[in-house]
C-alpha cells in the first residue's frame, strides 16, 4: 500500500513537471528575430534586365511578410561581368542587411571560368532561400536558315554560327554544342538579349540559344524554335520537341536564386524563408510578376540548393570547353 | 500609325498627368545639374515610387525624368566648367568661356533654346521614322556601327587645336585608356594596371569625364582663387540677356539641324550616345565655322553642342520601341518602366500598344521642353554663381564632383579615378594640350573595336563586309569627306587669296 | 637637364609609359585582343616620342600646326611648348588637397570628411572668414547626406575607420 502511495505520488509529481514545463512552453513567447530596418537587394545587374524587374517588384511586397516591415532597397552591383554584385554579399557580414540574388548558371560560369579565387566567391557557402523564373534554355534558328531539329545542325557543313552574350547565354551554347556534337562557331560581343535577337533577324548568325519566354516573344518575327532543353514539353511550345525527345538527354535552365551571406545564422535564413514563402503565395505579387511578363515559380531553399549543385557540377565538368571556347575568341 | 494618339494626349490632358511631368521635368533637371548623376539614377530612384500609379502616368513621368537631365547637365557646364552629364563635355568648351566673360545668362538661354529646338527635331525624326523603324534599326549591324563610330573619330582631326602631333597622340591616349578591362569580344582582361576585379568594367566613363572636364577645371580655378582672380562681372543679365540668347539661336539655323540630325543618327546605333553626338556634333562646327570666337565662347560651337545631345533621344528611341534594344542606358531603365507596369518591351509594341509609343514620344517632348523653360526662367539668377568667390565655390564643387562620382556605382576606387584623370586633365590644359581629342578617343574607341571584330567575325574573317551594304559606303564616304574637307578647304582659301593679290 | 624636367616633358614622358605598357602587353594577346591596341598604341608612341624630341627640336611640331575654322587661335610658334603659368608649389599644393581628399574620404567617410574639406579649403586656401567657411560647409554636408544618402538612397561610403570595406581592386 505503501509502496503504491510513493509510486502514486512520483508518476503524479513527474506529471506535474512536465505538464508546467509544458505550460511554460507555450506560455513564453518565440524569440522575433530584429531585422534592419533597410536592407540592401543587391544583384549584379544594371536596371532594366529581367532580373533587375522581377527584384524590384519582390522589394515592394515582400516586407509586410518580415517582422519590423524592413525597407528594401534594390542595389545595381553590375560590375566585374556579373561577379561584383555577387561579392558584394559574399564579403557583407550575415546579419540579415544584405540580400543576394543572381541568376544561377550566371554565378557558376563564372566561377567555373575563373576559379574560386578569381570570382570572388565559392557560391555554395551561400546560404540559399528561394529560386524563382524557372526556365527552360531553347535553341532557334532565324527566318532564312532551314535547320529543323538538332540533328540537321549536328550533320551542318560548317560551324553554325550563334549570336551570343556574354555570360550563361553563352556557356550554355558551349555546353549544349559540345554534348550534342553541333559544329559551332561564337559570334560574341552582343549587349544582352535583344541584341543578340536583332543580330540574328538580321542574319549576322543562324542560331541563338535564350530563355523560351523571352525567345516566345520573337516567333512573330520569324525566329523558329528547333528544341527546348527541358525535362518535358513547355505548354506555350507544345508543338516543340525537348532535346531529350531528339535523341539528346539535356536539361538546360534558368532561375534567379536569392541567397544570404556565408555564415547566416539559421534562425536568421528561416525568418526570410518564411516570408518569401508566404510572398510567392500572395495573389497581388504573383499578379504583379505575370503583368511585368514573367512567370512566378518557386523552389524552396533545399530545391534551391539541388539546383545549385547539379549545375555546379555540369559546370565543372565542361569548365575547359569553356575556357577552351573563350580563348578561342581572343 | 496615329491610332494610339488620341488616349496619349487626353492622359496628358489629365491634370494629375500634368503634374508629375512637371515633377520628373524638375527632377531630371536637377539630377543633371550634379556632376556625376544624370537620368538613369533619377529613373532608377523614382521607379518604385510609380509603382502606385496609372501606367500611362508612370510612363508620362519616367520620360519626362529621361530627357529633362541633358539640359540640367549644361547649366554647371556652362557656369562652373563642369559638365553635369557626359553629354554635356563639349558645352563646356564654349558654355564656360561666355559665363566667364559675363554672358553667363546669355548661355544658358542659348542653350536652353538649343536644347528644346534639338530635342524636338530629334523627337520629330522619330515620329517620322515609325513606319519604317523596324528595317530602319535592322540596317545597323555591326559593319555600319563600325563606319558610323568611324566617322565620328575622324572628327578628332577637328577637335585638334593648334598642333596635330599633339593632337593625333592624346588622342590616340584616349584611345588605350578606353580599351583597359575586359573585351566581351575577345574575352580578354586587357591592360589591367594591377587590378583583377575594379577595371574589369573599364574606365568608368562618368567618374572619367566629370574628372577630367570637372576636376580639372576645379584645380584651375583653385589656382585663380590663391592669386585673387577676380570673379566675372555679369554682362547682358536679367530678361533682357535671356532673350538674346533665345535670339541667338536661331540667327544659325544650319547648325542647329546639322548638329541634330548628328545626334540622331549617333542615337540610332545601340551603345553609342548622347556624350558622343555632343563632342563629334561640336567638333564638326568648330571645323566649319567662320566664327572667330570658336575655342573662345563661341555661340554657334554652343549651339552645335547642345542640340545635339537632345536630339540624340529621338534616335535612341528608334531602337528601344522598335525593337526593345535600348539605344541607350536612360533607355534600358526606361524600358524597365514599361515592363514594371505590365508592357514588356519588344517588336511587337509597335503592333500591339501605340499609344504607349506616343505616351513616350510625348512625354520626351514635354520633358525636353518643360526643363528647358525652367532654365531659361532661372537662368538669370543662377548665372550669379560666377560672381562667387572661387575660394569658397571650388571646395563645394570638388565635393560634389566626388560624391557624384561615388554615388554612380558605390564604389570607392570611382573617387580615385576622378581625382587621377582631373590632375591628367589640368596638366594637359596648362600646356597647351586640347582636352577634345582625348575624350573622343576614350568615348568611341571601344564602340569601334567592338563593331569592328564583330564584324570580322560574321565574314569569317573577310573585310569585304564593311563594303556590302549601303549604309556602310555611305558612312565611310562621309568619313573620307570629312577627313579631305579641311585640305580642299584651305586649298580653296589659297587660291581665293591668290586671286586677290592678283587684284 | 632643365628641359627633361619641365612640366610638359614630364607629361608627354608619362602618357608615353603608359602608351609602352599598353603595346607591350598587347603584343603577347591573341589576334583579336591586339589589334586595336598595336594600330593606334605604336603610332601614338611614336608621336610622343617625336612631341618630347620637340623639347630640344621645336621645328619639328611647327609642320604640323593647324587652324581651328578661321578663328585666331593659332598664334605664332605655337609649336613649341607652352610652359605651364602656375607655380609648382602651387600645384603641388593644390594635388596635395585632393590626394588628403581621397583619403579622408576613404578613412572617415564623406558625411565627416565633406564638410571637414570644405571646412578646411575655404578657410585656409580660399583665405575666407571662419563663419562664412563653417556655413558653406555646413550647407554641403546637408546637401551630400540629403540629397545623396536620404533622397536618393545612396549608401555613401562611411570610411574605413567606420566599418565599410574598400571594393576589392
Amino acid at each position: 500500500m505503501l509502496i503504491s502511495l510513493r509510486i502514486l505520488s512520483a508518476v503524479l509529481l513527474s506529471f506535474w513537471i512536465v505538464l508546467n514545463d509544458f505550460q511554460q512552453a507555450v506560455a513564453q513567447p518565440a524569440k522575433t528575430l530584429a531585422l534592419p530596418s533597410t536592407i540592401n537587394l543587391v544583384i549584379p545587374y544594371i536596371p532594366g534586365t529581367g532580373a533587375d524587374i522581377q527584384t524590384r517588384v519582390v522589394a515592394r511586397f515582400l516586407p509586410k511578410y518580415l517582422p519590423g516591415t524592413p525597407t528594401f532597397v534594390v542595389k545595381n552591383d553590375a560590375g566585374a561581368g556579373g561577379r561584383a554584385g555577387v561579392q558584394t554579399v559574399y564579403r557583407s557580414k550575415p546579419d540579415g542587411a544584405a540580400v543576394g540574388g543572381a541568376y544561377t548558371p550566371d554565378a557558376l560560369a563564372n566561377e567555373a571560368l575563373y576559379g574560386i579565387d578569381g570570382a570572388g566567391f565559392d557560391f555554395s557557402k551561400f546560404v540559399p532561400l528561394m529560386s524563382t523564373y524557372h526556365q527552360a534554355y531553347t535553341i532557334s534558328v532565324g527566318p532564312k536558315v532551314s535547320y529543323k531539329s538538332l540533328d540537321d545542325m549536328k550533320r551542318s557543313a560548317k560551324p553554325v554560327p550563334f549570336c551570343t552574350t556574354t555570360g550563361m547565354d553563352m556557356s550554355y551554347i558551349v555546353i549544349a554544342t559540345k554534348a550534342i556534337g553541333i559544329p559551332m562557331r561564337l559570334i560574341p560581343g552582343f549587349k544582352g538579349a535583344p541584341t543578340a535577337m536583332a543580330g540574328l533577324l538580321r542574319g549576322d548568325c543562324e542560331a541563338v540559344s535564350l530563355g523560351i519566354e523571352f525567345t516566345n516573344r520573337y516567333l512573330k518575327d520569324g525566329v523558329r524554335p528547333v528544341a527546348v532543353y527541358g525535362a518535358e514539353r513547355q505548354s506555350i511550345w507544345p508543338d516543340v520537341s525537348t532535346a531529350k525527345e531528339q535523341g539528346y538527354p539535356l536539361e538546360l535552365e534558368i532561375s534567379l536564386a536569392y541567397f544570404l551571406p556565408p555564415g547566416a545564422p539559421a534562425q536568421l535564413a528561416n525568418v526570410y524563408r518564411d516570408g518569401l514563402a508566404k510572398l510567392y503565395r500572395d495573389n497581388e505579387f504573383l499578379e504583379a510578376i505575370k503583368a511585368a511578363g514573367f512567370t512566378p515559380t518557386y523552389a524552396d531553399a533545399k530545391r534551391t540548393q539541388q539546383i545549385v549543385s547539379s549545375l555546379s557540377s555540369l559546370f565543372s565538368k565542361y569548365a575547359p570547353d569553356l575556357r577552351d571556347a573563350a580563348a578561342k575568341t581572343q | 500609325m496615329f491610332e494610339g494618339i488620341a488616349p496619349a494626349v487626353a492622359a496628358l490632358a489629365n491634370p494629375q498627368v500634368m503634374g508629375f511631368v512637371i515633377v520628373g521635368s524638375i527632377i531630371g533637371l536637377v539630377a543633371g545639374i550634379l556632376p556625376g548623376l544624370g537620368n538613369i539614377q533619377a529613373m532608377a530612384v523614382a521607379l518604385p515610387f510609380t509603382f502606385g500609379m496609372e501606367r500611362l502616368t508612370a510612363i508620362y513621368f519616367l520620360s519626362s525624368i529621361c530627357a529633362s537631365a541633358t539640359y540640367g547637365g549644361a547649366i554647371p557646364a556652362i557656369l562652373v566648367n563642369i559638365p553635369g552629364t557626359p553629354a554635356n563635355a563639349a558645352t563646356t568648351i564654349e558654355g564656360y568661356p561666355m559665363a566667364k566673360r559675363g554672358e553667363g545668362t546669355r548661355a544658358l538661354s542659348i542653350s536652353a533654346t538649343a536644347s528644346a529646338l534639338g530635342g524636338l527635331i530629334g523627337i520629330a525624326s522619330l515620329v517620322v521614322s515609325i513606319p519604317i523603324v523596324k528595317p530602319v534599326v535592322l540596317f545597323f549591324g555591326p559593319p555600319e556601327t563600325f563606319m558610323l563610330v568611324l566617322l565620328g573619330m575622324v572628327t578628332i582631326a577637328y577637335a585638334v587645336q593648334q598642333n596635330m602631333i599633339r593632337g593625333l597622340a592624346t588622342a590616340g591616349v584616349g584611345v588605350l585608356l578606353s580599351l583597359v578591362g575586359f573585351s566581351p569580344v575577345t574575352g580578354v582582361f586587357r591592360f589591367p594596371l594591377g587590378s583583377s576585379q575594379y577595371l574589369w568594367d573599364g574606365i568608368q566613363d562618368v567618374a572619367f569625364l566629370t574628372g577630367i572636364f570637372g576636376l580639372s577645371e576645379a584645380i584651375r580655378s583653385g589656382m585663380d582663387a590663391r592669386k585673387g582672380v577676380p570673379a566675372a562681372e555679369i554682362i547682358h543679365a536679367g530678361f533682357h540677356g535671356a532673350l538674346q540668347g533665345v535670339r541667338d539661336v536661331f540667327h544659325y539655323p544650319w547648325t542647329l539641324v546639322r548638329s541634330s540630325v548628328t545626334g540622331i543618327i549617333v542615337g540610332i546605333a545601340p551603345g553609342v550616345g548622347g556624350s558622343v553626338s555632343n563632342v563629334v556634333a561640336y567638333a564638326m562646327t568648330a571645323q566649319m565655322s567662320k566664327d572667330p570666337m570658336i575655342g573662345k565662347g563661341s555661340i554657334e560651337g554652343l549651339i552645335a553642342a547642345e542640340s545635339s545631345n537632345n536630339a540624340t533621344y529621338g534616335g535612341d528611341a528608334v531602337p528601344t520601341l522598335a525593337f526593345g534594344i535600348p539605344g541607350s542606358a536612360a533607355m534600358a531603365v526606361l524600358m524597365a518602366g514599361l515592363t514594371l507596369h505590365g508592357i514588356p518591351v519588344g517588336p511587337w509594341l509597335m503592333r500591339e500598344h501605340m499609344e504607349i509609343v506616343w505616351v513616350v514620344v510625348f512625354g520626351l517632348v514635354a520633358g525636353t521642353v518643360l526643363s528647358c523653360v525652367v532654365g531659361f526662367l532661372v537662368a538669370r539668377w543662377l548665372a550669379r554663381i560666377t560672381t562667387m568667390s572661387m575660394g569658397l565655390v571650388m571646395p563645394v564643387i570638388v565635393m560634389l564632383i566626388l560624391a557624384g562620382s561615388f554615388a554612380v556605382r558605390q564604389n570607392y576606387w570611382d573617387v580615385l579615378v576622378t581625382i587621377g584623370s582631373g590632375i591628367f586633365g589640368f596638366f594637359l590644359v596648362s600646356h597647351g594640350y586640347s582636352l577634345l581629342p582625348v575624350i573622343i578617343g576614350f568615348l568611341l574607341a571601344g564602340a569601334a573595336e567592338l563593331a569592328f571584330i564583330q564584324a570580322l567575325y560574321i565574314s569569317e574573317g573577310s573585310p569585304l563586309i564593311f563594303f556590302k551594304s549601303p549604309v556602310s559606303l555611305i558612312l565611310l564616304l562621309s568619313s573620307i569627306a570629312v577627313v579631305l574637307y579641311p585640305v580642299f578647304k584651305s586649298r580653296l582659301l589659297e587660291k581665293e587669296r591668290k586671286h586677290e593679290k592678283a587684284a | 637637364m632643365k628641359k627633361l624636367l619641365e612640366g610638359a616633358t614630364i607629361l608627354n614622358l608619362f602618357m608615353l609609359v603608359f602608351t609602352l605598357y599598353c603595346v607591350i602587353l598587347a603584343l603577347d594577346y591573341g589576334r583579336n585582343s591586339r589589334m586595336f591596341p598595336l594600330a593606334i598604341g605604336i603610332p601614338a608612341a611614336i608621336l610622343l616620342a617625336l612631341s618630347i624630341v620637340a623639347v630640344w627640336k621645336p621645328a619639328i611640331l611647327r609642320g604640323a600646326d593647324v587652324h581651328l575654322g578661321d578663328s585666331s587661335a593659332s598664334e605664332p610658334n605655337v609649336g613649341e611648348i607652352r610652359e605651364a603659368k602656375y607655380a609648382p608649389s602651387h600645384v603641388a599644393a593644390m594635388i596635395g588637397w585632393l590626394i588628403l581628399a581621397a583619403v579622408g574620404i576613404g578613412l572617415i567617410g564623406f558625411r565627416f570628411a565633406v564638410p571637414l574639406f570644405v571646412l578646411l579649403f575655404a578657410r585656409f586656401e580660399g583665405r575666407a572668414k571662419w563663419l562664412a567657411a563653417m556655413m558653406v560647409a555646413l550647407f554641403t554636408w546637408a546637401f551630400v547626406v540629403g540629397y545623396f544618402e536620404l533622397f536618393m538612397k545612396f549608401g555613401m561610403f562611411r570610411g574605413v575607420l567606420f566599418g565599410d570595406m574598400l571594393p576589392l581592386y
